[in-house]
């Protein structure tokens, strides 16, 4: 099976209005919001996702082997999470992916700060965030419906380093593994991902045997 | 397979596909993992068998098995350099396999990359890929092609270029949708159809993406403007994981059974896809033997597109309204931008527009030395990723034009087609090959205009040619040449003549350059109101108008009411009712010192100057401001926030208010308390080492602040050492610390420890951040932990004395900041 | 003489009136009582103007009015005097046509002095009774400075007989009628009122009146009338009549500062000359005491004003009630500020005597305001009284399918010669296609013209409904406009204020409304001059048809040498 590894350049993703909101607390029914702040809410927000360049890339590995709370991969890939490894079981292979917002949104969001300008830089923060997301997301249904055809589906989940017994560190493996720099994306020594709004994540490729 | 003889088959009888092939030939031994093309190759009798088989249950077409015969999928295994072989061999085996009993159809399928502008694979370099497919296809004997299982329309659009680049033979295009009723980047049927039809497409329809009964909506949909007929090939029904085997959940007989309501909803064209066997297409073909498919609509509408949204014009549809700010003349940051290839400012110009109202994005790059078809399609593609409306490409450049109009994931409007002779029948031309809608400029290059009657030769004369090229005349907009209203009245006139001439006389759809009337002029909304309302009333469909004013749109919305094309004035009452309520709102009599509460809980920066200024001048004190203010005002508004009445954004804002007054009444408390005015305490805020993240705590440090506090902010990945170091040189009072992950929370038990060493024990600390909880503050020894930053304000005050009136009430509950950290730990790093 | 024989007479060539005497040669040389005394000499002048070539001769009957001779003589009664000079002077003259003059009462008419204006037809009947005893072929007003004298005059005399009238007015340098009023508003007046021939006197005997009737000759459904200036020689006086009549005069008075030799050769001249003609269809025009609108698509947009009406109204009701018009005041002056042409009066108020409320509302705004007036009213009696009084052009607000309005409406407003707002709604309610409204105004349109009304004197309605309850309303009214502008070629006007009943944020729609309107050919429309977007769209329409450069001479679009 191919190994390629595939970037996107430019994900066409809808802005996430409603998450957005959700992320900065809004809750609808709830929250009262004049007509004027509405209209700068809307207006920033705008502007934060025309600032937003969502990027990305995937990879397909096989797995060759499991090792207790170890799953193997090819390229001597290894991670070690037991609950990752639970979310992988019946697995053939995992798609590796990564998605980035880019710097420019996360500049403008301190530059924000800086001005005093508090509410922007909130704002900016959470449109960069949940594009990220979403660009996560689109990723993942593209890998979808690639692998589809092959007879294939994803896991329901995906996981990211960082949570549950999946540390931060396997953030090294990603990042090698998915040539990150192309995306412009660097590493700091505690693994954190520059520019910030930048997710990784792992899923399960499963074969779907039909009954026909 | 001749086009009309296709066109001719598919209105006269329900045309029979084949089905799944993939699982079929898994069935007879083709393993996992490799290239079917090439196993087919090895294997011929057994695609023979299952097509044959196909064809014996009522197969009028099968696919040729070449769905990843591309050199990019086949590149996958190897296999690139056997492109042509592979699919000329492959197109021979399926023509043996059914002899003249049935057609084959090529099978052109996703090569696995993104084309331009959402992927980095060049658009020609994709049609080079299916166009080297389709010709080895042809040389194999296919009868005509079929685009499948396509999730870009990009790549569509690019495939179904190459075939008609390559051969004049039927070209059917079938695209996948999610269950959400679009493809992974957001076409939906509509749009895939006008795009598809106006480019050429024999036949347009979807196959796989669900089961029948999601299809019927998919056909039906495209049903009202579909000019060719539909194809549908389902899968046998919705697939379904048991224990981690997938079967699709409709049997045969079902299947069949969901045939007719197909047809029903306009298909003309049936097939199967995955799960089905040739028993489906047995039963497909018994249920659909006495049908008759619907012929295709005879409706003489406009419809224009984009990758994602499609747009009717015309005289029953609300006024369309062009955006025409993407235009460098008179626009010396553009020109500069555009010199310099930088597309920054014309995304920005066309998000401007789409969020203002404008319904089709104008985009014309012509100027001195500049290199216009280049910048044209760099510009068409950076505006179609932007905007995503539909585009219309401003240009009298043959070769821009060209360039734009091909690599446009939609159906573009060409703007314009003058009645120069040797501009017309080149852009004709063009238009034509492209299917895009054009816009008749009426005008011979004289620089003379004349009268109506003049003009509407000129249209006439475009038309004519128009047709010739097989444009029919609902697919061309009519300029009806606004000039500047210093032009005198006989030029407005003509408009008005122009327009009444195409509404009532000629049935043909008017468009005008509204904004071209007051071009220089300053007072400019009204007059562009005005007149655009005169030529609505004469029936206009189409106009260039600036977004940028709320006049302009709102007017547009009260015409699209008053035409009748707003039938419940829906549209009209909720662009108002918003403003409706803000006017309903009670006004009661304020005093200044009432207002400045006001502008705290209303978030009023720009307003508090004032009002504070007022205040003091009706007699009110500076501390009787602060106390029964500012600081009222305050605290509701963090008792709206723990109610989610006000969200964060909003908080911020408030409490900027706030502190800008309070900056304001400083010097004077200052004099009034003998220039005690003293902060309440100091706070050292960070984020420990390791960690980037610091928007929480920077809200934080703005809260305290905004309470008065004097806040020195280390800023992020502060060491320990330096943290304490900062403490003893400030004689900080509090210090708060962020983490956010929890590889870096461990470093705030590191500050804690580190504070006890060097004997800080009067120093109180408190820590907040995603992972942190107040089990973990307890366990590192620090003093409080904050879910958020009017906790955070919270705590300060109580180590610092002052006891705030809503600590007790209302205990800090899990907020915004919070869960905003715990996405960021799941997912985002 | 019938009105029909004078239209003959001026048809065929430019026709010469001996000229009035200066009004100071007119108490000095023969006061009333010095006519009589001087009965000889009076009839050998007459007869000179005969044989100069005079086509009609003027009876000097100007003076002997009731209350004009109160003061100057007693004993004889004066009617007997009218009838018997008239008679004297018509032995004398043989076949030349001798018409009866009329003049001032010398007393104020009201709203500006104590003459009941009733009072004053009465003593203008009764001299032009006793002048058509003694055989008066015709009539003419002259030396009259008050356009509500003329009006009384002219509406005394009309009634008596089917005979012409001219009504001659003073002009001073400055080309103004002694008054105040401007002869083109004086003109619409009065060739509305039913003036058979207008004509102008200067009160210097050296101006030359070419210019002025220049001007007025394309607004002239009559036959214009000038005096022709001092002149020293034949060939200078010949020369001067003949630039009246290129100007448009179709009557030359000769001047009594010209020698007789002059004036004969004047006379001689006008035989050879060829008629001017008089145009037949009529303007639309409203005209108040001093000023006048021109209506239609080549002028400027007309906003008729529609704040003085009490509907809704709870100041302005009170107001009323206690016979109070402050708020009148206030409302005329604001909207004539803003920027309106006519101004709607309505009083139509429960427990308020309307008719005297209109009377005195209309009186003091004619005297306020330069903008004429829309009377708004649906009783016929008060619009009758209305009209009888108002010194100017009205238009009538409105004249509908209804068999009452018809009935009654229509001949108060074609009495008065009127302009009308043709209402298209009958008996049976409004109509809701636009072919059924077009049908509504062709029948209102036919009766109007039995009375003497064209197309130009009507204002259809486009009678808008409100959208909110239906769609198509809009849609009817638009398409409704579009036939009157094109196909009737008439003038067209809209209520603004029901299109957007129940709307939201009604200021768009009325404006689009109104924008989508003058697209069609509305010329009119009635609004609050006072919304912003009303008066925007206003001064766009009029930017954009050339009515009003200042928009682009301050923008710099154009500049004053290319305007």
């Amino acid at each position: 099976m191919p190994t390629d590894l595939s970037f996107f350049e430019i994900i066409p993703i809808e802005l996430p209005h409603a998450m957005i909101l959700t992320r900065l607390g809004y809750r609808s029914k709830r929250t009262v919001l004049p007509p004027r702040q509405r209209e700068q809410l809307e207006a920033t927000i705008a502007q934060g996702f025309s600032l937003c360049e969502p990027q990305g890339c995937w990879q397909r590995l096989p797995i060759t082997g499991w090792e207790g709370d170890t799953i193997i991969l090819s390229n001597d890939l290894a991670f070690t999470s037991r609950s990752l490894c639970q979310m992988l079981q019946g697995s053939v292979a995992v798609a590796l992916m990564a998605s980035t917002v880019g710097l420019t949104i996360v500049n403008a969001a301190e530059e924000a700060m800086a001005q005093g300008d508090g509410s922007t830089a909130v704002i900016f923060d959470a449109v960069g965030g949940q594009s990220a997301n979403a660009a996560m997301a689109w990723i993942n249904e593209y890998v979808r419906r690639q692998i589809r055809r092959n007879g294939e589906h994803l896991t329901k989940h995906r996981f990211s380093p960082g949570y549950g017994d999946f540390t931060l560190e396997n953030q090294e493996l990603f990042y090698k593994q998915l040539q990150l720099e192309h995306l412009g994306l660097e590493l700091t020594s505690r693994s954190m991902l520059v520019p910030e709004k930048s997710v990784t994540a792992v899923a399960g490729i499963k074969q779907s045997i039909s009954s026909r | 397979m001749k086009k009309s003889d296709f066109k001719t088959w598919a209105e006269r009888q329900v045309l029979i596909l084949d089905g799944a092939t993939g699982t079929e030939l898994a069935r007879r031994g083709m393993p996992a993992g490799v290239s079917p093309e090439a196993w087919v190759l090895e294997h011929p009798e057994v695609i023979r068998e299952i097509q044959r088989a196909y064809m014996e249950a009522g197969s009028d077409i099968v696919y040729s098995c070449t769905f990843g015969g591309n050199r990019c999928k086949l590149e996958e295994f190897g296999l690139a350099w056997k492109t042509t072989e592979l699919n000329t061999a492959l197109a021979r085996i399926s023509r043996q396999a059914v002899g003249n009993q049935a057609m084959v159809f090529g099978d052109l399928a996703p090569t696995g990359l993104f084309v331009e502008p959402f992927g980095q694979l060049p658009f020609d370099e994709a049609v080079a890929v299916y166009a080297q497919q389709a010709m080895a296809l042809v040389a194999g004997g296919v009868d005509g092609f079929v685009i499948e299982t396509m999730m870009d329309l990009q790549e569509a659009r690019a495939a179904l270029l190459a075939v008609r680049e390559t051969c004049d033979l039927p070209v059917m295009v079938s695209m996948t949708f999610g269950s959400d009723g679009r493809t992974l980047n957001g076409t939906d049927p509509l749009s895939a159809l006008i795009t598809l039809q106006s480019l050429g497409a024999d036949a347009v329809g979807c196959n796989c993406s669900t089961g029948p009964e999601d299809m019927a909506k998919v056909i039906a949909t495209m049903k009202r403007h579909a000019t060719v007929p539909l194809l549908a090939k389902p899968n046998a029904g919705m697939p379904r994981l048991k224990n981690g085997i997938t079967t699709f959940d409709m049997e045969a007989d079902e299947f069949g059974d969901h045939m007719e309501p197909l047809v029903t909803a306009g298909a003309a064209i049936l097939g199967g896809c995955c799960g089905t066997t040739p028993e489906y297409i047995q039963t497909l073909k018994a249920q659909t033997n006495s049908l008759c498919p619907t012929p295709p609509t005879n409706k003489r509408q406009t419809v224009v597109s984009s990758y994602k949204q499609s747009l009717c014009i015309g005289k029953d549809q609300p006024l369309t309204l062009f955006g025409g700010r993407i235009n460098p003349s008179g626009q010396l940051a553009l020109a500069a931008a555009l010199r310099k290839n930088d597309m920054t400012l014309v995304r920005r110009l066309a998000q401007e527009q789409a969020r203002q109202g404008a319904h089709v994005i104008d985009i014309n790059v012509h100027m001195q030395g500049g290199d216009e078809a280049n910048l044209m399609r760099a510009a068409a593609l950076v505006v179609t990723k932007g905007a995503g409306l539909p585009i219309s490409i401003d240009t009298v450049n043959i070769q821009a034009a060209e360039q734009a109009l091909r690599v446009l994931p939609g159906r573009g409007i060409l703007n314009s087609v003058s009645a120069e002779e040797e501009n017309m029948e080149a852009m004709c031309q063009l238009a034509a090959k492209y299917g895009a809608v054009i816009v008749c400029m009426p005008v011979d290059g004289s620089g003379s205009f004349g009268g109506s009657a003049e003009v509407i030769a000129h249209i006439k004369k475009i038309l004519a040619c128009a047709a010739r090229y097989g444009i029919p005349a609902h697919d061309c907009l009519i300029d009806s040449l606004v000039f500047t209203t210093a032009a005198g009245k006989e030029a407005h006139r003509r408009t008005l003549e122009i327009i009444d001439w195409c509404v009532r006389s000629a049935k043909l759809t008017p468009l005008a350059g509204v904004s071209n009337l007051s071009y220089g002029l300053e007072t400019r909304h009204w007059l562009d109101v005005s007149f655009l309302c005169m030529a609505a009333g004469r029936g206009l469909s189409a106009a260039f108008i600036d977004t940028s004013s709320e006049q302009v749109v709102n007017a547009v919305f009260a015409i699209d009411a008053l035409a009748g094309h707003d039938p419940h004035m829906s549209r009209y009452i909720d662009r108002f009712s918003q403003q409706a309520l803000a006017a309903a709102e009670t006004t009661m009599p304020r005093t200044a010192g009432e207002k400045v509460f006001d502008a705290v809980v209303n978030g009023d920066e720009e307003g508090m100057e004032r009002l504070l200024r007022q205040a003091l001048k009706q007699g009110e004190s500076p501390n009787s401001l602060v106390d029964n203010r500012l600081i009222p005002a305050i605290n509701l508004v963090g008792e709206k926030f723990d109610r989610k009445e006000y969200f964060l954004p909003q908080l911020i804002t408030c409490a900027d208010t706030m502190r800008k007054g309070f900056a304001l009444l400083q010097p004077l408390l200052d004099a009034a308390n003998g220039g005690s005015g003293k902060k309440e305490a100091k706070v050292i805020l960070a984020t420990v080492q390791g960690d980037i993240h610091d928007i929480g705590k920077n809200i934080v440090a703005l809260m305290l602040n905004n309470y008065n506090f004097e806040v020195i902010d280390l800023g992020k990945d502060v060491a320990a050492e330096d943290i304490i170091r900062a403490v003893k040189h400030h004689g900080a009072d509090i210090v708060g610390l962020s983490a956010l992950m929890t590889t870096t929370m461990i470093e705030m038990k590191k500050v804690i420890d580190l504070a006890q060493a060097s004997n800080l024990t009067d120093v109180r600390f408190m820590v907040g951040g995603a992972v942190v909880d107040q089990h973990y503050a307890k366990e590192i020894g620090a003093s409080g932990y904050a879910g958020d930053a009017i906790g955070a304000v919270r705590l300060a005050q109580q180590f610092s004395g002052i006891e705030s009136e809503q600590l007790s009430s209302n205990p800090p509950t899990k907020d915004a900041t919070d869960d905003q950290a715990t996405q960021e730990q799941g997912r985002n790093q | 003489m019938h009105r029909r024989e004078f239209r003959n007479l001026i048809c065929q060539r430019p026709v010469l009136l001996d000229a009035p005497l200066p009004s100071s040669c007119l108490s000095s040389r023969w006061s009333e009582a010095e006519i009589f005394h001087n009965l000889d000499e009076v009839i050998a002048s007459l007869t000179s103007f005969k044989n100069i070539c005079c086509d009609i001769v003027r009876c000097p009957s100007a003076g002997l009015n009731r209350f004009a001779m109160k003061t100057a003589l007693s004993g004889e009664p004066p009617m007997a005097m009218n009838c018997e000079l008239m008679r004297l002077c018509c032995a004398a003259l043989g076949d030349t046509p001798v018409f009866g003059t009329v003049s001032t009462t010398g007393q104020r008419l009201e709203p500006y002095g104590t003459l009941d204006f009733d009072d004053a037809v009465t003593c203008y009947a009764e001299q032009g009774r006793a002048l058509l005893e003694g055989g008066a072929q015709g009539f003419i007003l002259c030396g009259s400075n008050d356009i509500q004298e003329a009006r009384a005059a002219l509406i005394a005399l009309r009634e008596l007989q089917d005979c012409p009238c001219i009504v001659e007015l003073t002009v001073n340098s400055q080309g103004q009628v002694i008054g105040g009023t401007e002869p083109l508003s004086a003109l619409i007046t009065l060739q509305a009122l039913g003036a058979n021939a207008i004509g102008f006197v200067p009160t210097e005997a050296s101006l030359s009146l070419a210019p002025l009737l220049k001007q007025l000759k394309p607004f002239a459904t009559v036959a214009l009338y000038g005096v022709v200036p001092r002149c020293t020689t034949p060939v200078e006086c010949m020369l001067a009549g003949e630039a009246l009549v290129a100007a448009g005069a179709n009557l030359l008075g000769c001047s009594h500062q010209c020698s007789t030799t002059d004036q004969y050769a004047l006379g001689v001249r006008l035989h050879n000359l060829p008629a001017q003609p008089v145009q037949k269809s009529g303007i639309s025009a409203l005209s108040s005491l001093h000023s006048s609108v021109l209506l239609g698509p080549q002028h400027p947009f007309a906003i008729v004003g529609e704040r003085i009406n009490p509907t809704g109204k709870k100041k302005l009701q009170a107001g009323l009630r206690q016979g109070d018009l402050e708020l009148v005041h206030s409302f005329a002056l604001e909207q004539e500020q803003r920027g309106a042409a006519v101004l709607d009066v309505n009083m139509g108020l429960s427990g308020i005597d309307e008719k005297a409320m209109m009377l005195k509302a209309t009186g003091m705004l004619s005297r306020l305001t330069p903008l004429p007036l829309c009377i708004d009213t649906t009783r016929p009696d008060v619009m009758e009284a209305v009209l009888r009084r108002y010194p100017g052009r009205a238009l009538v607000n409105s004249v509908s399918g209804e068999q009452a309005r018809i009935e009654e409406t229509l001949p108060a407003a074609a009495k008065y010669g009127a302009m009308f707002i043709l209402l298209p709604l009958t008996d049976a309610g409004i109509p809701e296609t636009t072919k059924e409204r077009i049908a509504v105004v062709e029948s209102v349109l036919e009766t109007a013209t039995s009375y003497g009304y064209g197309v130009e004197d009507c204002v259809v309605d486009g009678l808008v409904m409100t959208i909110s309850a239906n769609p198509e309303a809009a849609q009817v009214t638009l398409d409704l406009i579009g036939w009157c502008a094109e196909t009737l070629q008439a003038n067209t006007i809209v209520g603004l204020s029901n299109v957007s009943f129940g709307m939201p944020e009604r200021q768009w729609i009325n404006s689009a409304f109104l924008g989508m309107a003058m697209g069609r050919g509305l010329t009119m429309a009635i609004a609050n001059p006072s919304a912003n977007s009303i008066m925007a769209t206003t001064q766009s329409y009029n930017t954009l048809w050339g009515h009003d450069l200042t928009l682009l001479l301050n923008g710099g679009a154009l500049t004053p040498e290319n305007v």
